[in-house]
């Protein structure tokens, strides 16, 4: 039996991870994994319910994007309504999708990944996390802070303070916008643009210290997928799906969401609960896809708005025009930051938003509804089947950290090969890596549980005979 | 009609003949919590809500059914009646399943109103968890028997006040359901007329309107009593 | 001119639907609803580092949370299980996050510090949880400690605000 060296950072019981890294009877690295046990038990859960309630009970169980469910379960009602919601419901709904992404992707780019990026991974331990940055820019990190809080006004003034648990409902949405929030939102634009472009520009700064992680983080050739506009542009709420290749090439585009069981085989590997789907016209091996921000600026052909759209022709002008490296979903994370902002200085001055019409009404239309949405991790399905009468009688839901799945498998194997040459002697380094390699993908541990004082990090190797030869924990 | 004189936590109050304890504590400012009450309806005193302690007697009284007599002493809310009506709210939780989080009377609810008022934190019963039906055959309204109490308001409204007796009360014990023509599905009944009635009378969101979303049911039971005493007022100009 | 009065702030963590994790979510939304003066009280469902610039408005953090190991501190209840519910000093720390989205309270307090110059005092209430498997109640375990937590609640904000008067 090979050995194994085992990192089990986070958590417990259930919605824990850990990576472990398989190692060959000479101890050299064989295999990586990331493990994510996931909450499964939900989907049953929900069957037999009415499908009005799906949205609340979505969005009540995911507490990191709670609004990437609301949205996706809500367009899953309409589908099953088959009704076409009124413009200016639409135009609320994505406004607080934008929202969420910018909130998400702030907090994990100033304040979870920022410290990997701005002090480098061979940094002191103690000092190469968010207080060591802070101790570097806590100007900066202060402003993280208020980006963040920005995105999470933006929902909190469309869903109410407590992030209403149904305000996309089936048909539209429960609340229009008021004058006031309107206001609040126009007023923060531009603090919000100008920390986005001063990420942007300290980002770009780094690119060449981090030669190496560039090299290493997941760079490997796979497919992406994401939503796409009707033009071929950056979307993340309606449009439809669209394959494409290592080198951009497309494979399949203009993919209704209703149709994705055609192109998306679902796969459920013996370690872990994490469902993994591939690309189902090239297999189980070869249809590894990627989701998220990096897939999105990969399969889109423009950025919608003037700034992002910039940016992005620089992005592709430094990297190839199909990005591998998983280093780079940082930098995707500040161009899609400001093509969220962007996006909301329009809508915000859209005169639709004064319309009262913001919820079709109808019953069961159609007994099976598939609801798309970019979540800020990637591509989110809801699917469901109801009776005549509106019952669940069968749900699916694929997120984007399983989607990303065998991605993280593989990146986790590369930063494993690049960085372990002696098992018995693994630098700190190394280990960054791996988490660093993880958390580049953000994976959405939700879901879960999360009880105080369950964080330590033990890094454990392992013998072929069980035998534990060294622990590291802190 | 003759005056009685009974005491309501040491304070004498006159009250007349025929009105009952409920009626008399809340004229006399003491509120009575109640669930299966409801004005302009009938009372068949079963929720055990409304609870009272008598001086000197070791049972408890429904006080939405006990009539007011002389020399009567009460206690509308001594240790043991708040202890008792708590029990009660706790074993109505029990006994079906309420998720009040995703439930669409969220914050607009009887019961949960009564289990704040009742101070129940938790509660100390085990969960039955039973395996109920819903049932939205109707192309209005929709019953869901995980949140049904039994306090059979919906069949009182239904007979009392539209005259249809579309709703009744089948079956024993924690099989017990309200049902609807016999238990055919709400959507064949060939009685029930859409009214309404029961989905305003309805405590909870049992029963409720279609396309609602969570937190979004308000229901207006005050309606039933309003329609009941409109009906007097006619009947006594006729 | 400072703020004298004193502003406590209580952070009540956890996800409901898993039973006895949203105890600390749970205990928040009660403290919220005495509507004591000049105590916040938040229910989250995790600890997000914007919540250090609301820190940096306190004079005392409370944190309440579930916990599932045996912990440290103070043994607060209740009679029968004075274990279940220990109560412990928060420090500022820098401690490596490895968990993406959640910080921890000494994180906070640490972020805190570093970011607006503010040093509140901090304590943890943790109540140690028998079940977190999905439903929405409190196990019976959990349940019969509530009473114990609320009194020691009660009793820090008394004793803070005696303290500043």
């Amino acid at each position: 039996m090979a050995q194994r060296i085992l990192i089990d950072p986070v958590t417990r019981i259930e919605g824990h991870a850990k990576i472990t890294v398989h190692l060959d009877d000479n101890g050299a690295v064989s295999d990586a994994r990331f493990h994510v046990v996931e909450f499964r038990g939900f989907e049953k859960f929900c069957e037999g319910r009415p499908f009005w309630e799906m949205p609340a009970m979505t969005g009540r169980v995911c507490g990191i994007c709670p609004v990437s469910h609301l949205l996706a379960s809500a367009k899953t009602g309409d589908a099953i309504m088959a009704v076409a919601i009124p413009p200016a419901a639409e135009q609320l709904r994505r406004m607080m999708n934008l929202g969420q992404i910018i909130q998400s992707h702030a907090l994990s780019f100033f304040h979870l990944s920022g410290p990997d990026l701005f002090l480098g991974f061979d940094s002191e331990p103690s000092q190469r996390n968010v207080f060591g940055l802070m101790a570097q820019d806590p100007d900066l990190a202060r402003k993280g802070i208020r980006l963040r809080q920005f995105g999470q006004e933006v929902i909190e003034i469309l869903g109410g303070r407590k992030i209403h648990p149904s305000w996309a409902v089936p048909g539209g949405v429960r609340e229009g916008l008021s004058n006031s929030g309107r206001e609040r939102i126009r007023a923060w634009l531009p603090e919000a643009k100008a920390t986005t472009l001063e990420g942007l520009s300290r980002f770009k700064g780094l690119l060449d210290r981090h030669k190496l992680e560039l090299d290493s983080f997941g760079n490997f050739p796979s497919l992406f997928m994401s939503l796409v506009g009707d033009d071929g542009g950056w979307e993340h709420y309606g449009g439809h799906l669209k394959f494409v290749d290592s080198n951009g090439q497309t494979l399949a585009e203009r993919i209704e969401p209703k149709d994705y069981r055609t192109y998306i085989g679902e796969s459920v590997e013996h370690d872990s609960y994490l469902k993994s789907p591939y690309y189902k016209p090239l297999g189980f091996e070869a249809g590894l896809y990627r989701v998220g921000p990096l897939a999105r600026l990969n399969v889109c052909s423009h950025m919608p708005t003037p700034a992002a759209n910039q940016e992005l022709a620089e992005y592709r002008e430094r990297f190839q025009r199909t990005a591998h490296t998983a280093f780079l979903y940082h930098y995707a994370r500040l161009i899609e930051i400001l093509c969220g902002i962007e996006t909301i200085e329009q809508i915000i001055d859209d005169p639709v938003l004064d319309s009262h019409l913001i919820r079709a009404e109808a019953g069961v239309n159609s007994l099976e509804g598939v609801g798309v949405s970019e979540a800020p991790r990637g591509t989110l399905f809801h699917h469901y089947k109801v009776d005549e009468q509106g019952l669940l009688t069968w749900v699916n839901l694929i997120i984007a950290t399983g989607q990303n799945n065998l991605a993280m498998n593989r990146t986790m194997l590369q930063i494993a090969r690049q960085f372990i040459k002696d098992p018995r002697n693994i630098p700190e380094g190394a280990l960054n890596r791996l988490e660093a390699g993880i958390r580049a993908y953000d994976p959405c541990l939700s879901c879960s549980t999360h009880a105080l004082g369950q964080m330590p990090l033990i890094i454990q190797c392992v013998a072929a005979n069980g035998e534990i030869l060294h622990e590291i924990q802190r | 009609m003759a005056d009685k004189t009974l005491t309501i936590n040491g304070q004498v109050v006159q009250a007349q003949e025929g009105q009952t304890l409920l009626q008399a504590a809340r004229e006399a400012g003491f509120p009575i919590p109640t669930l299966c009450h409801l004005e302009g309806l009938s009372d068949p005193g079963s929720c055990r809500v409304c609870m009272v302690e008598q001086t000197g007697s070791s049972r408890l009284l429904p006080a939405c059914t006990t009539r007011v007599s002389d020399h009567l002493v009460i206690e509308t809310n001594s240790k043991r009646v708040r202890e008792e009506r708590r029990k009660v709210v706790e074993l109505l939780f029990a006994e079906r399943n309420h998720v009040c989080a995703v439930c669409v009377a969220c914050g607009h609810c009887e019961l949960q109103d009564l289990a704040i008022e009742v101070g129940m934190d938790h509660v100390r019963f085990d969960y039955d968890h039973p395996d109920c039906k819903i049932d939205l055959s109707h192309h209005l309204y929709g019953i869901d028997h995980n949140r049904c109490v039994l306090c059979t308001r919906c069949v009182r409204a239904c007979d009392e006040v539209e005259g249809a007796h579309t709703w009744d009360v089948a079956g024993w014990g924690k099989e017990t359901r309200v049902v609807t023509d016999h238990g055919q599905p709400w959507g064949n009944s060939e009685t029930c007329t859409s009214c309404g009635k029961c989905v305003q009378a309805c405590p909870t969101a049992a029963i409720f309107i279609k396309g609602m979303t969570v937190a979004e049911s308000r229901k207006h039971p005050a309606e039933i009593g309003f329609l009941v005493k409109s009906r007097e007022h006619l009947h006594c100009q006729d | 001119m400072p703020n004298l009065r004193p502003r406590i702030l209580i952070l009540g963590i956890g996800n409901t639907l898993r039973q006895d994790d949203g105890v600390g979510y749970r205990l928040a939304e009660q403290a919220a609803a005495l509507k004591l003066p000049d105590v916040e009280s938040r229910s989250v469902h995790q600890l997000t580092p914007e919540l250090a610039a609301e820190i940096a408005g306190a004079s005392l953090v409370l944190f309440i949370d579930a916990r599932i190991s045996p912990g440290q501190g103070q043994a607060v209840g209740p009679e029968a299980d004075p274990t279940r519910v220990l109560l412990e000093p928060v420090n500022p720390s820098p401690e490596f996050w490895t968990c993406p989205h959640t910080a921890t309270p000494a994180n906070l307090m640490a972020l805190a510090r570093w970011l607006y110059k503010a040093n509140p005092k901090a304590l943890a209430l943790t109540i140690r949880a028998a079940n977190l498997d999905l439903g929405e109640g409190l196990s019976p375990e959990v349940e019969c400690a509530l009473p114990a937590v609320l009194q020691v609640i009660h009793a820090l904000i008394q004793n803070h605000a005696n303290f500043r008067d």
